[in-house]
């Protein structure tokens, strides 16, 4: 089974948001959302000298996703294709994987009410294509293949031209997301767009506390019906006058 | 029948004892029977299907053996959910009958049961120094006794937080920040009745000399004898209530 990777060459992204609306077209998504983003940002001083480019983004399809851990339903699952992918028939618009994601990939889908994000366009790929955003570009700025696979451009351009995914020390769900680029560039986008804490929702926090409180009630209340009941039975069974 | 026997609860000589035992008296109308059985078993399946749904290991509230094996009996996740999802609606729908047709006529009954009255009080002491094997006396009780009341009050105020939240989940009816405390909301109304359940099956179906409290939520019918010691205060009222029918249509 391939595992699947991304990688974004910057010096070649010229913004032209084809791949953002390839991904509406492709998704039937509504107007103002889409799964992939492109984001201009700079000009600004970085240690490495004035820069500017495009924050091109998805979901990260980390290796340890915190989406996956904070789904109640497991409506959200790693495929073994490397995927993060929702299961929409068990999602029930939550959003706690929306609040998980340190990326802010996911989002919830106006039209159907559950959480959206990118597949890497599973239908696609399944059928042997690429996804769409990868199709579209036309500088070729997106590379999309197997990271295990010596041969492919992805494998290339990550273990042998040092392409990075965007990660700090304190959130590194390591993803399977990389950039190509100039140095300055890439700090750029890590200083801007660094993981943010992935958090945990108040109501799954809560749930922490009360879910145990609850199973030890209902489990005490249902030890001491038994106990009550294995009394009764040694004790033989009382008739009406013995009360 | 001696006439003090419509004032207090005295003792029975063993000659009134045998006349109350071959009587019958109808407690339950078969609507609130198959309302009581039918919320038995939404409520056993909803549990045990609910339950099953959270198979995050994280969060789970039972062994995730248990949620996987769940899954495979309804073939999949999607269907278990689905399931959950389907019976929650039809308790909802069957329940929603009960008010939109007997809310006039079940409003005193309900009103009774939010009641706690100086007998009751007295039943929950003496049912807590009879649990700690001390000396008790049961005061006499109305149409439910106070534990049968506290299990009531837990059931009818619960239930509606249950399937309001029920339904936020199921059909996104909310924004997700709400959607998220429905989920803790139900856990939390479920668990509330879920901690009383255990007792009320114990004591309603398993303890010894109960069994014509289960059996009157079967037939309708209990041992005048059984309402006489157990539920005295309703007894009485069905007496004295027979004889003033008497009086006017002699």
């Amino acid at each position: 089974m391939a595992k699947y990777g991304m990688v974004f060459d910057l010096d070649k992204c010229i913004g032209c948001h084809a791949c953002v609306m390839a991904c509406r077209a492709e998704w039937e998504l509504p107007a103002d959302k889409s799964r992939c983003w492109v984001k201009p940002i700079g000009p600004e001083n970085t240690p490495y000298g004035l820069a500017s480019t495009f924050y091109i983004g998805l979901c990260n399809q980390c290796e340890e996703p915190s989406c996956v851990k904070e789904c109640p339903t497991t409506a959200t699952y790693k495929a073994d294709n490397g995927a993060v992918l929702v299961n929409k028939e068990l999602c029930i618009g939550c959003g706690n994987c929306i609040i998980a994601c340190p990326y802010g990939a996911r989002y919830i889908n106006e039209i159907d009410k559950k959480v959206d994000k990118c597949t890497f366009c599973e239908g696609r790929i399944q059928r042997g294509e690429q996804p769409a955003c990868v199709k579209t570009c036309p500088t070729n700025a997106r590379i999309f293949g197997d990271l295990e696979n010596k041969n492919s451009a992805v494998y290339k351009k990550v273990y042998e031209e040092g392409a990075v995914p965007i990660a700090t020390a304190r959130v590194n769900l390591h993803p399977n997301v990389f950039y190509l680029g100039k140095e300055r560039d890439i700090h750029l986008i890590a200083d801007s767009y660094a993981p943010a804490k992935n958090d945990v929702s108040i109501s799954n926090q809560l749930w922490r506390i009360f879910s145990p409180l609850v199973v030890g009630g209902a489990s005490a209340s249902i030890i001491a019906a038994f106990i009550a009941f294995a009394n009764q039975i040694r004790k033989g069974e009382q008739t009406e006058e013995d009360e | 029948m001696r006439p003090e026997l419509l004032i207090d609860q005295y003792p029975l000589t063993e000659d009134e004892k045998n006349e109350l035992k071959s009587k019958k008296i109808k407690k339950y109308k078969f609507s609130i029977i198959w309302a009581h059985w039918l919320n038995a078993f939404a409520w056993l399946v909803l549990t045990v299907t609910g339950v099953a749904i959270i198979n995050n290991d994280k969060y789970n509230l039972v062994p995730l053996g248990f949620t996987q094996w769940m899954s495979s009996l309804f073939s999949s996740r999607e269907y278990l959910l689905k399931f959950h999802v389907w019976l929650g609606i039809f308790w909802i729908l069957d329940l929603s009958l009960y008010v939109i047709f007997g809310a006039k006529r079940y409003s005193p009954d309900i009103k009774s049961v939010f009641t706690i009255d100086t007998d009751d009080r007295a039943w929950l002491v003496s049912f807590t120094r009879k649990v700690m094997g001390l000396n008790y006396t049961f005061p006499p009780q109305g149409f439910l006794n106070a534990g049968q009341k506290l299990v009531a009050m837990a059931v009818f105020t619960m239930t509606p937080v249950i399937m309001i939240t029920g339904l936020i989940m199921a059909f996104q009816l909310l924004p997700p920040f709400f959607i998220r405390a429905s989920i803790l909301i139900h856990l939390l109304a479920v668990g509330a009745v879920a901690c009383a359940l255990p007792i009320h099956i114990f004591m309603g179906g398993c303890k010894a000399h109960e069994h014509e409290s289960l059996k009157s939520m079967i037939t309708g019918y209990m041992s005048e004898y059984f309402a006489y010691k157990h539920n005295y205060k309703f007894w009485r009222d069905v007496k004295k209530a027979a004889l003033a029918n008497k009086r006017e249509n002699p």
